[in-house]
């Protein structure tokens, strides 16, 4: 086409011989560009998806586990209950929590089928369940712990340290059911036998009248035990045991970008500080992993 | 000048002595911030008394040891200090069941003194303290082997006198068995250096009212009076017995010295008040020599040997504490013993009381393991609840230890001599 064409008045251009090159021209770009990048244009991308639909979905189990969620007066709070409004914040989404799951297993099936979006709820992190979910990083190391019947352990025969005494065929060791301890006992004490308690309660209760040596959690867990009813320490001994429990979110396999965001997201706060401030609000001294 | 005599006899009278244990006391229940402030004066001051105590029971052991054997009554000594020392450490053991049994303090623990004891427990078992205690748990063998030492110097340096008693009656036993001059005059030395030491030790008690005030104070201001509430059914039935106890001792000196209790009590009482403010049996070694030689009038070469060597292991003040513990311990966790373990405790006493002996403060405590790991009964607990109301037991250990030696002195030498 000459260039002076340009210079003719519009009332007089050829309107429907220049609309079909035109259109032509926008498919071919458009099919151009998806060739180049496929992804980009998928419409099931999930941080998108979760971000036009203005809501994360978080699950937790249905028990309250103190200081990580309970329900209080007005509404949840807690560690993860603080964290999961922050994530919601800066993905500019509201927060929406899912509370069918009956233990920490049941956590795991709901993030694997999708009825949730992410599962911050004092999520141990392990090989069995990495199979199932996808991981972030740990946003918190526990140590592994015990409380053991002294009684019981001074009925052992002597060993070079408490936990070694208690890996013994006779020894049964306790812990909840649908919990990553199930697993950690079994690879911490092989020779013992573990015993699974639903409630926490029911455990102590057998633990107190010595029908189980010890009784297996994390170190918060079984120190806020001690803490609640003093009495028990003439009776229990709090015993840290010398493995990690690392707790991180659980997401769907599919939504890797929300994994990739979120170790992003987990690592920021811990250069802002928030999570330290979250650990002295809620965790306090004593109880975190610390490697020999 | 008569001005600075009565002033110089004022500060050694045993009444003003205790009147220091009980200004003590008062400023370390009262004031433990001023109490800590001062504490350090009473540990220079025990540090002072203690630096002349080893060489007074390595003088007085060869001495003694030496001069018996030179005069061939060795043997007959011999047997009445076992049994004697036997004897008597076994009734105390057996005072601390009669008690224990009576009273069962550890089984009368309400819901209120177990939360009380478990937040001792706790915070004691947080700063980690408690598992250091556990490693402090010497079978028969190990206590063979700290009285044999392969270094006696090296023993001595470390405080580990039970060894260096060991040592101090073989080398007596051996310039006694000589016989001749050369050992006669090496004895005369020796018995020369003792006499120094104790005018040393009577110069450093014109500061014993300062000393005791300073120790009583720093060490009842670390103790938790709410512990010492809930272990009350324990305490009470530990002075009880304790009581007992003396008033036998009493009973005994009164009848082997001729005399009545009142006066038998006057002759041991500064003994007792250095043993009760300095916690240390081995302080009031000096004050039981001049009770039991110059007080009581006994025979001071027997007695010589008597006293160093029973501070050592004729501990009976601590082998009724460590009985009653024992029992506590076994009523706390709800265990019967049988017949047999009953008759096992007073013998697992009385060597956990001599291996405490050489310990040094808490892990003296954790001895307790020697009664109770055999029962497989748990030590930890029992070792905190002691440590934390170890300041008001302490004193009274000592004071028994203390008694109970220069009782078994009295019975175990004769009168002295006339002129002698």
């Amino acid at each position: 086409m000459p260039s002076d064409r340009w210079w003719t008045p519009a009332s007089r251009l050829p309107w429907r011989a220049l609309l079909t090159p035109l259109l032509l021209a926008c498919l071919l770009g458009m099919a151009r560009a998806a060739d180049r990048n496929p992804v980009y244009e998928q419409p099931n991308s999930d941080l998108p998806r979760i971000q036009t639909a203005g809501v994360l979905r978080v699950a937790l189990t249905q028990a309250d586990y103190r200081p990580f969620y309970e329900q209080g007066p007005d509404g949840l709070h807690g560690f993860d209950i603080d964290l999961a409004r922050d994530v919601a914040r800066r993905l500019g989404v509201k927060v929406q929590f899912n509370r069918v799951a009956k233990n920490w297993d049941g956590l795991i099936d709901i993030i694997a089928s999708g009825r949730a979006d992410v599962a911050i709820s004092a999520l141990s992190r392990s090989l069995k369940r990495a199979e199932r979910v996808a991981y972030t990083e740990p946003y918190l190391t526990l140590s592994q712990a015990l409380l053991v019947n002294r009684l019981k352990l001074a009925e052992l025969k002597d060993g070079a340290t408490p936990l070694s005494r208690l890996d013994e065929p006779s020894v049964r060791i306790g812990t909840l059911r649908g919990s990553s301890y199930v697993g950690f006992a079994r690879a911490r004490f092989p020779k013992a036998d573990v015993e699974l308690y639903d409630r926490w309660s029911d455990g102590l209760e057998d633990l107190e009248a010595g029908r189980i040596h010890a009784l297996m959690f994390d170190a918060l867990l079984c120190k806020r035990t001690l803490l609640a009813h003093p009495e028990l320490a003439l009776q229990l001994q709090f015993l840290k045991s010398d493995r990690p429990d690392p707790v991180a979110m659980a997401v769907n396999w599919h939504n890797r970008e929300l994994v990739h965001w979120l170790n992003i997201y987990i690592d920021t706060i811990r250069g802002e500080g928030y999570l330290r401030t979250l650990e002295a609000k809620y965790i306090g001294p004593g109880v975190q992993y610390a490697p020999h | 000048m008569p001005r600075t005599d009565r002033l110089l006899r004022a500060l050694k009278s045993p009444w003003l002595a205790l009147a220091s244990i009980v200004l003590g006391s008062y400023v370390g229940i009262a004031h433990p911030s001023l109490a800590k402030t001062i504490g350090p004066i009473g540990d220079v001051y025990l540090a002072l008394l203690e630096m002349f105590i080893l060489p007074i029971v390595v003088t007085a052991l060869i001495h003694s040891v030496g001069r018996t054997l030179m005069e061939g009554i060795g043997g007959r000594y011999l047997r009445r200090v076992v049994l004697i020392f036997f004897v008597g450490m076994m009734a105390a053991s057996l005072m601390a069941l009669a008690v224990g049994s009576i009273f069962h303090p550890g089984a009368a623990l309400g819901k209120g003194d177990r939360k009380v004891l478990g937040q001792a427990v706790i915070q004691y078992e947080q700063t980690g303290t408690a598992n250091d205690i556990r490693q402090a748990e010497p079978g028969i063998v190990g206590f063979l082997h700290t009285m044999i030492p392969g270094n006696v110097f090296a023993a001595a340096s470390n405080g580990n006198s039970l060894a260096l008693v060991f040592f101090c009656i073989v080398t007596g036993a051996a310039l006694g068995l000589m016989q001749n001059d050369k050992a006669k005059a090496t004895l005369r030395i020796v018995e020369a250096g003792y006499d120094a030491f104790m005018t040393i030790i009577s110069w450093i008690m014109y500061a014993l009212p300062l000393g005791l005030f300073c120790l009583v104070a720093a060490k009842l201001a670390d103790m938790g009076s709410d512990v010492l509430m809930a272990m009350g059914a324990f305490v009470s039935v530990f002075y009880l017995g304790a009581l007992a106890l003396i008033l036998i001792y009493l009973m005994l000196t009164a009848w082997r010295t001729k005399r009545g209790m009142w006066p038998a009590l006057r002759a041991v009482k500064e003994a007792l008040i250095v043993a009760a403010g300095t916690s240390s049996r081995f302080a009031a070694i000096p004050a039981a020599l001049r009770a039991v030689n110059v007080e009581l009038r006994r025979d001071p070469v027997s007695s010589s040997l008597v006293i160093p060597l029973g501070m050592n292991i004729n501990l009976q003040g601590s082998v009724f504490y460590f009985t009653l513990a024992a029992l506590f311990a076994v009523q706390l966790y709800g265990r019967t013993l049988t017949p047999a373990e009953y008759l096992m405790l007073p013998i697992a006493g009385m060597f956990a009381a001599i291996a405490a002996s050489d310990a040094p403060g808490i892990a003296a405590i954790g001895m307790i393991s020697i009664i109770l790991a055999p029962l497989g009964i748990p030590v930890g607990v029992t070792i905190i609840l002691l440590s934390v109301i170890d300041p008001i037991l302490d004193p009274v250990v000592s004071i028994a230890d203390v008694h109970g030696n220069c009782t078994s002195a009295v019975l175990i030498t004769g009168p002295q001599e006339p002129g002698g």
